[in-house]
């Protein structure tokens, strides 16, 4: 009977004093890091997520797992067996258990299907430390700032619709870009937001009392600048656009974008709807070349909502009354109503030219 | 086909369930079979395996029909066990428990601790008398296996816990919870050997025998303990000392199936020798082959070691100074001079002198001197030992450092060797 109850009170002795060194040691000098193999990335490419855990003292860690709440968007390619994902609309909870020796450091790579566009954080991951025994010990939550960007997809011209695709091609193959800095000054024109002020016609300008800037030839015509609309419901026509058709729209537009910057033209952007970090406010950026340019762009383009902050109309009135001319613009919207195309109408008066791509059936007023 | 197999696979699932089961009684079958012959130890047995697997296959019943049926069981045992088998209350009381735990179809950590009461339990009753004492040494061995298995199940339980029951626990995991769990026993199991008898010592009720209730050693005072009486219920019991029939025959029952089983194999074999060995040895290799083979993971992992990072602690730090020397006979002379020009300079910057990057080498040493004879270093003997040594090699020192450094020229043995002895005798000074 003594040697029975001897043997429980050393077990159980031993049991606490495993216990309080796993619950006092057993996190310290353990690290813990997430990684993309690529920040940046487009919709429907794959990435690698790297989890690197790293335990650097002699008390080795019988299971140690690893809980993080991820994106829902971001898919496993390999999810069938060996992956705890329980998925929910706007996250998933995504476990790893690891068993980590003495000063060893595992890293664990899984490949991910990122199919749509986004800036998806992970902002926190919890450790959860079992002992010997297996009885789960201590848990800790760590915050974390793990980001991946994904671009809209970007479509060949093929997938463009004729007469956008005509507009592009026709835009792109205007006046050599690399006449852009020629010094050859071939008239005047009104000031345009993004030109530089060493183009600014002093005399002219004094002379008319508006700002006028040299009119070079080979800048005027190869610019582009993208209206996208982000109305998705039409009350005349009683339509309404879904957000996999609004995805299309932005696809469309960066393609437009890399498609004019690639071929050393210049882009301007416009979006009347809410942005991440910008809500209320329209999204303007003026033209400009470039690799560096075409990259902010998509950067912003990942974090467009569909959600409308200045209607459509509004926005058109506003460029009428900013008087410019000589531009060229690539209107993509789900719908145009009657007023709309009234207000088209003036702005290539004024000697703009307007494509407009519409991307609903029948969109038109 | 896939029926069959699963059906076959059911059955042996179910068989093995019973066998367990009949293991976790084993010490009560055989303390209440005790005074039974040997049909009455092989009629209890089969009991034992009857009413458990009766309990098993109710469970197959919907629960109403199933609590019905082993009401009207339990009753008809009662009922018997008070009219026919009043000695055997306890015995049929029994058959009614397993009856009762056939609606555990899986074992878990905690019939493991069951088979370890039951052992304890045994172990405290047959203290009672030295009659068992040949039996002691079978139900604790047999206890110290169900606590293996106990905490081995139970730590197997709550890695899969750990693991959210989501398939994320992966065989490598398992297998080193497994070894941490068997190294927790082992350490455990080790103590207790060490300790066993102080516990018991320790832990044994000191006796009174003075009516003022005080304590005194029972090794001293204690009178060696009277034979004691059998208890009524282990009246007739044999003595187990001897051998019983039915193991006698049991041992020549399965020498029999042993021999056969042999015969048949090596028949076999010698028919299909050929086929046979060749799948024998392929069978092996599969084996092996399956034990090796990595398994299929959803992801893919590296893991390195981080002991070259490792701090080196003072265990170390007692063979460095044996490292040191070994990497001395490895370099070049002028590598040598190099050094000694470095630990040179290392020593004053070490009793406060500022080193200056830009300074030539011919500049440092200079600027230490100067430093030293400007009064700002250290005057105990220690450091006095330094600055005589720094003031003797000088020049040489010097010289053969932009010699190493700068020129193509060789430095000789000798010269590292003249440099090098009065930098012992000036550490065997320290």
């Amino acid at each position: 009977m003594a040697v029975i109850v001897w043997v429980v009170l050393i077990m159980t002795v031993l049991y606490l004093m495993q216990g309080f060194v796993y619950s006092r040691f057993g996190l310290k000098s353990v690290t813990y890091s997430r990684t993309f193999s690529t920040p940046r990335l487009f919709a429907g490419q794959t990435v690698w997520m790297h989890e690197k855990i790293a335990n650097r003292k002699r008390l080795p860690l019988p299971w140690l797992r690893v809980e993080s709440l991820l994106p829902a968007q971001l898919v496993f390619t390999h999810r069938e067996v060996g992956l705890s994902i329980n998925r929910g609309d706007q996250l998933q909870n995504h476990a790893s258990l690891f068993s980590i020796p003495a000063y060893t450091e595992i890293v664990r790579k899984h490949e991910i299907v990122c199919p749509h566009r986004g800036k998806y954080r992970i902002t926190s991951h919890t450790l959860t430390l079992g002992n010997l025994v297996g009885i789960t010990g201590k848990s800790v939550t760590h915050p974390a700032n793990c980001e991946i960007i994904v671009y809209p997809r970007v479509k060949g011209m093929s997938e463009f619709p004729l007469d956008a695709r005509k507009y592009l091609q026709s835009v792109r193959s205007m006046n050599s870009p690399l006449m852009e800095d020629h010094y050859h000054v071939a008239g005047i024109r009104p000031y345009r937001q993004g030109d530089s002020f060493r183009m600014v016609n002093w005399n002219a300008t004094a002379k008319s009392g508006e700002l006028l800037v040299h009119k070079r030839e080979s800048m005027q015509d190869n610019d582009l600048t993208i209206i996208l609309n982000a109305e998705l419901q039409n009350a005349t026509h009683n339509m309404r656009m879904m957000a996999e058709d609004f995805e299309e729209a932005l696809s469309y537009a960066a393609s437009a974008a890399q498609y004019i910057i690639s071929g050393g033209g210049k882009i301007g952007f416009i979006y009347n709807g809410a942005t991440e970090g910008n809500a209320g406010m329209i999204f303007r950026v003026p033209v400009s070349s470039g690799a560096a340019h075409m990259d902010r762009l998509l950067e912003a383009m990942a974090g467009f909502q569909p959600v409308t902050t200045l209607g459509l109309s509004y926005l058109l009135e506003q460029l009428i009354t900013e008087r410019t001319r000589g531009l060229n613009y690539l209107l993509i919207s789900a719908f145009v109503d009657q007023k709309q195309e009234q207000l088209i109408r003036q702005l290539r008066s004024q000697g703009n030219t307007v494509q407009l791509m519409l991307l609903a059936k029948g969109g038109g007023a | 086909m896939d029926d069959a197999i699963a059906r076959s696979s059911t059955m042996i699932r179910a068989v093995r369930r019973v066998g367990i089961e009949w293991l976790l009684w084993l010490p009560i079958w055989l303390l209440l079979t005790a005074n039974m012959g040997v049909y009455g130890k092989f009629g209890m047995a089969v009991a034992v395996a009857f009413f458990f697997a009766l309990g098993l296959g109710l469970h197959r019943m919907t629960v109403l029909w199933r609590r019905l049926t082993m009401i009207a069981i339990g009753g008809m045992l009662i009922g018997a066990g008070v009219i026919w088998f009043s000695n055997d209350l306890l015995a049929v009381t029994w058959m009614g428990i397993l009856l009762w735990r056939g609606r555990y179809q899986k074992l878990t950590h905690l019939h493991y601790c069951l088979g370890f009461g039951i052992c304890c339990a045994v172990l405290i009753v047959t203290s009672q008398s030295e009659a068992w004492a040949d039996y002691r040494l079978m139900f604790i061995l047999l206890a110290l296996l169900w606590i293996i298995i106990w905490f081995m199940a139970l730590n197997r339980g709550l890695v899969d816990d750990a693991g959210l029951h989501n398939g994320i626990v992966t065989r490598p995991v398992r297998q080193a919870n497994r070894k941490y769990i068997l190294v927790f026993l082992a350490a455990g199991m080790l103590i207790i050997a060490m300790t066993a008898s102080y516990g018991q010592q320790l832990l044994t009720p000191k006796q009174v025998v003075n009516p003022n209730n005080s304590w005194i050693d029972p090794d001293r005072f204690i009178q060696p303990p009277q034979s004691m009486d059998k208890p009524e219920w282990m009246e007739g019991i044999e003595q187990p000392g001897k051998r019983w029939l039915f193991w006698d025959i049991l041992f020549w029952v399965l020498l029999v199936v042993v021999i056969c089983g042999t015969l048949w194999f090596i028949r076999f074999l010698w028919i299909n020798r050929v086929w046979t060995w060749q799948g024998l040895l392929n069978s092996i290799r599969k084996w092996f082959l399956r034990e090796n083979r990595p398994e299929k993971l959803p992801y893919l992992e590296e893991s390195r070691s981080l002991r070259k990072e490792k701090k080196k602690g003072r265990f170390e730090s007692l063979f460095r100074k044996h490292n040191r020397e070994l990497e001395w006979e490895r370099l070049s002379n002028p590598e040598k001079v190099r050094r000694l020009y470095e630990e040179a300079v290392l020593t004053g910057i070490e009793q406060g002198y500022t080193f200056k990057a830009s300074d030539t080498p011919s500049e440092t040493l200079d600027a230490l001197e100067q430093w030293q004879t400007g009064g700002k270093a250290h005057n105990n003997e220690k450091k006095a030992t330094y600055w005589s040594w720094l003031l003797q090699v000088h020049l040489s020192l010097l010289h053969l450092y932009e010699k190493a450094k700068y020129s193509p020229h060789e430095i000789t043995s000798q010269d590292v060797g003249m440099l090098k002895e009065i930098d012992t005798d000036r550490k065997g000074n320290r």
